[in-house]
């Protein structure tokens, strides 16, 4: 009896205590409870003291000098080092520090490695991300820093770094995430850094419409088609001023006609992948002295990305004898990618061009081991990915085949014969030259002059970037850089036959007649990817271009004068939507004037005197998108019929308007399921009765429903529901989830009077209080005065804590 | 008066161990100190749950006082909706009911190990 009551309390306790210690015990989703809520080592051991911010003395053998970071305010280091090495070692210390994590899940989803820690749920998108060669791109992109001792150095000095943060972790001072998900953190290496600079060449240069593009045309007829989806909107405003004289001859294209059979004459039915989502895009621009209130430049940028906690910027200042520059960089990736000196400004918005392309792949036999190219089987490598997935005991073994186009993304088991090649900028090694991608920025750091900033673009290759640029005493100039694939008229727009080469790309544009702009007569430069030229530029590209942000923000540089820096800020701020402006007097002068209920109805009178301001308590933008999705939608019911069984490339709005107001009685327009005949007069007035039957006095910012998810997407570590405004096609382009990740304004001068702000906080810790401290501020419109130090003891601003980093001594190298 | 000098013993015990040692060690302790002070079953539970909860809660109540609820608030918000203040409580219970249990198998151990 006494043992039986004694074996029952051992067997109760071990059991519990199995099944506290287990990560997800019998298929559940919890994390192991014990460590988790044990204040030795869970999460409480990730709660940082609120005020408490002792300085710091650290020593460390990779070193070679003294560094001395100041902590700012906001929890910004200030990097004062000897060297540019020891500046990338401290880069990479600090990224670590408060952000190991987010690298850590951004190296994993983007290489395909989500299932070693998520199990099952992640495997098909780790499959993908095999298949699109993500690590393939990552490692050519390797090979090329390693060529480059200046560029090497500071990669290895910030993977020395990162990981001399790493080895002092234990399970108990993991971040948070680790300790939810249950593993552990890993070394960082310089592939590693290749990955995440990869990552963003996923998230900005790899959409394509090929395939939907390809099934629109047949289903409609070449002449439908490129009359529903032209290419160049004629009220562009582009990047580079409509007019600019082309001063190059432009390389001869060989081939001008298409390779026999170069467009595939059958639907495709693959179904296109997961997009890069459509709206990330960004605006930059930069005013001479001319137009400023101060006679020096002002330059401004506001990358638009996926809104996330912990954000994707870290804001950092790096002083060093041969840099001293601010902005902010990517934690992963050492230097700072937008931002200034006390000389220059520069930054970046997506080019957004087309580099993805696809080829149909012709298998030689059903074992897909070769396939016809110029009348050859050819052999295709094979690469076996060994995906690991959490609760299984064996990795899964994946085949991926690269052909000479690039990795077969797409394999269909029903089709033994023909699958589809993936041919992407981005998986090129990058030629022979002094540096790349990782020493254009830090080029740009240390740029005082046009011909610095003209030197530093040379490195960049992918994803394709408008770099804008203004210098102190004059020069503003914007460039669109990077590799631009040479194509003949249309190539890449559908999907192209793979057996032939005389199907490929013919290179890329020369770099020195990429399209540049330097101090034009309009005394502002400016881009928010929009197209790059207009039809004159000697070479073809296509791509996926807004079109309403840009056109209204040259329209505003251009009224502007004696602009103020608040002038700059406000602009960015600004959430009028030139779209609305173009849309909605259209379609209520399309309304049949033999529906006057529909006019007297309070909503419609309130939309006809609205101002196009996306606020967020206004509901007018509300009831007008209803009212054109739904126009556009009963307009191309056709192509709509055919999503269910294909994907088919629907028009663009501002194509879309453009039928409206031009070819009102045109077939499009007539509706396959009424018997009558339809002109855009019904389907505007009959949209309209549609979208007020959904329209139930909701405001902007509720129907938006605005979000900066948690990376992990865990609700408690998020800012969900936002009251906020703006709108995709407004400067202000906040949309569901993206949005202005940072915003910088920058008045260059004889001293640099700089503001910006980012919807996060210095520290990726959901424990810290600097977790998303700066939300509230980004979400009310305001901004942070940069704080741009001077030397190591300036202390104009207070500072919170400083921490100082010694070589170990003895350990001299 | 044992009871209460076991529970001091077991909270020095527990901070100690659970300093280098995984949240384990302190059932492990609980059970080990209640046999040694040859506790009953009951005042072995209760004393290691409450010693377990008062070192536990005690701790996290510090962490998050310091820290203005922002941790708390969080993993609160994670498991259920439950407030900073209650996730100090079930931290508490957490830490006392695998105490208690330490504490109940050590005291049943005395009536089956022959040094009893």
């Amino acid at each position: 009896m006494q043992f039986l009551k004694f074996a029952t309390a051992v067997v109760l306790t071990l059991v519990l205590g199995y099944l506290a210690g287990t990560h997800q015990p019998l298929g559940t989703p919890i994390p192991a409870l014990g460590p988790l809520f044990s204040p030795f080592t869970g999460f409480w051991r990730n709660a940082e003291p609120v005020g408490a911010s002792p300085d710091m003395a650290l020593s460390f053998p990779g070193l070679k000098a003294r560094v001395e970071v100041v902590f700012d305010q906001r929890l910004v280091p200030h990097i004062f080092a000897e060297n540019e090495e020891d500046a990338a070692f401290v880069m990479g210390y600090l990224a670590a520090k408060y952000r190991l994590w987010q690298m850590d899940i951004a190296i994993r989803a983007t290489a395909g490695r989500l299932a070693e820690v998520a199990g099952e749920r992640a495997l098909e998108r780790d499959r993908l991300q095999r298949r699109k060669g993500m690590l393939f791109a990552a490692e050519n992109a390797l090979e090329a820093w390693k060529r480059n001792p200046w560029e090497i150095g500071l990669i290895d000095a910030y993977t020395q770094g990162a990981n001399a943060y790493i080895e002092t972790l234990t399970p108990a001072t993991y971040p948070v995430e680790f300790k939810l998900m249950g593993y552990e953190p890993e070394p960082w290496s310089p592939l590693k850094s290749a990955i995440f600079f990869k990552s963003m060449a996923e998230t900005l240069s790899s959409r394509y419409d090929d395939l939907p593009a390809t099934n629109a045309r047949l289903a409609l007829g070449d002449s439908l088609f490129q009359f529903l989806f032209p290419e160049y909107n004629p009220q562009q405003s582009p990047v580079i001023p409509a007019g600019h004289e082309w001063a190059f001859t432009p390389v001869p294209l060989e081939r001008q006609q298409p390779a026999s059979g170069e467009m595939i004459g059958q639907l495709i039915p693959h179904r296109q992948l997961e997009q890069p989502a459509e709206n990330l895009g960004s605006n930059n621009w930069a005013i001479a002295g001319s137009k400023s209130i101060t006679g020096h430049p002002m330059l401004c940028n506001d990358p638009h990305l996926k809104l996330s906690l912990p954000s994707i910027w870290y804001e950092v200042q790096i002083h060093t004898p041969s840099v001293n520059a601010y902005g902010v960089s990517f934690p992963g990736v050492p230097g700072i990618l937008i931002g200034f000196n006390e000389n220059t400004a520069w930054g970046v918005t997506n080019g957004s061009q087309d580099v993805l392309d696809w080829y149909r792949i012709q298998w030689a036999n059903e074992q897909k081991d070769a396939y016809y190219y110029d009348g050859a089987a050819r052999p295709a490598d094979k690469v076996v990915e060994v995906i690991k997935v959490r609760g299984r005991s064996e990795p899964l073994l994946d085949t991926v085949r690269y052909t000479a186009w690039g990795p077969v993304v797409y394999e269909d088991p029903a089709q033994p014969y023909f699958d589809m090649a993936m041919r992407w900028v981005a998986h090129d090694k990058p030629e022979e030259k002094p540096f790349t991608e990782i020493g254009t920025f830090w080029q740009l750091m240390k740029s005082s002059s046009y011909d610095d900033y003209r030197k530093a673009l040379e490195g960049f290759n992918n994803p394709i970037q408008n770099f804008i640029f203004a210098q102190k005493d004059g020069d503003i100039a914007i460039t669109v850089n990077g590799h631009l694939p040479l194509k003949r008229p249309e190539q890449g727009r559908f999907v192209q036959e793979g057996a032939s080469s005389g199907n490929a790309w013919f290179g890329f544009i020369p770099r020195d007649q990429m399209p540049s702009v330097r101090n034009p007569e309009r005394g502002f430069v400016s881009s928010a990817n929009q197209h790059s030229t207009d039809t004159s530029y000697p070479y073809y590209y296509n791509g996926y271009f807004d079109d309403y942000r840009g056109r209204f923000i040259n329209r505003r540089l251009a009224e502007m004068d004696k602009i103020s820096i608040q002038d700059m800020m406000g602009l960015q701020l600004e959430n009028y939507s030139l779209k609305a402006e173009e849309a909605l007097p259209l379609l209520l002068s399309l309304l049949d004037p033999a529906a006057t209920g529909l006019l007297d109805r309070p909503e419609v009178k309130a939309l006809q005197q609205w101002d196009y301001r996306y606020e967020k308590d206004a509901r007018e933008p509300v009831l007008f998108e209803l009212w054109l999705k739904e126009a556009h939608r009963a307009t191309f019911d056709e192509l709509l019929a055919l999503q269910d069984s294909v994907d088919v490339l629907l028009p663009e709005t501002w194509r879309f308007l453009n039928l409206l107001e031009r070819y009102p009685a045109h077939t499009v327009f007539d509706r396959q399921d009424t018997p009558q005949i339809e002109k855009a007069t019904d389907i505007v007035t009959q949209a309209l009765e549609a979208a007020l039957g959904q329209y139930d006095g909701i405001s902007w910012a509720g129907y938006k429903d605005t979000r900066i998810s948690h990376l992990a997407n865990i609700p408690a570590f998020s800012r969900l529901h936002l009251q906020v405004g703006g709108s995709r096609d407004a400067p202000d382009a906040i949309s569901e989830q993206n949005g202005p990740s940072w915003r910088m304004a920058v008045a260059l001068g004889d001293e640099v009077e700089a503001y910006g702000v980012y919807p996060g906080g210095q520290s990726g810790n959901p424990g810290s209080p600097y977790y998303e401290n700066m939300v509230d501020k980004w979400l009310a419109g305001e901004y942070y005065k940069l704080f741009f130090m001077k030397q190591a003891d300036d202390r104009r601003e207070p500072i919170r804590f400083t921490m100082s980093f010694e070589q170990t001594p003895g350990s001299q190298q | 008066m044992k009871t209460v000098l076991y529970i001091i013993a077991f909270i020095l015990a527990g901070a100690g161990l659970q300093m280098l040692l995984p949240w384990w060690s302190m059932p492990l302790a609980a059970a080990v100190l209640a046999l040694g002070f040859n506790l009953k079953a009951w005042p072995a539970f209760l004393g290691g749950f409450l010693g377990a909860a008062l070192l536990w809660g005690g701790y996290a109540a510090y962490i998050n006082l310091l820290n203005e609820g922002i941790m708390a608030g969080r993993i609160g918000n994670l498991f259920g909706g439950l407030s900073a203040t209650m996730a100090v409580l079930l931290t508490a219970i957490f830490g006392g009911l695998f105490g208690g249990l330490g504490g109940l198998v050590g005291s049943l151990a005395r009536n089956i190990l022959p040094l009893s």
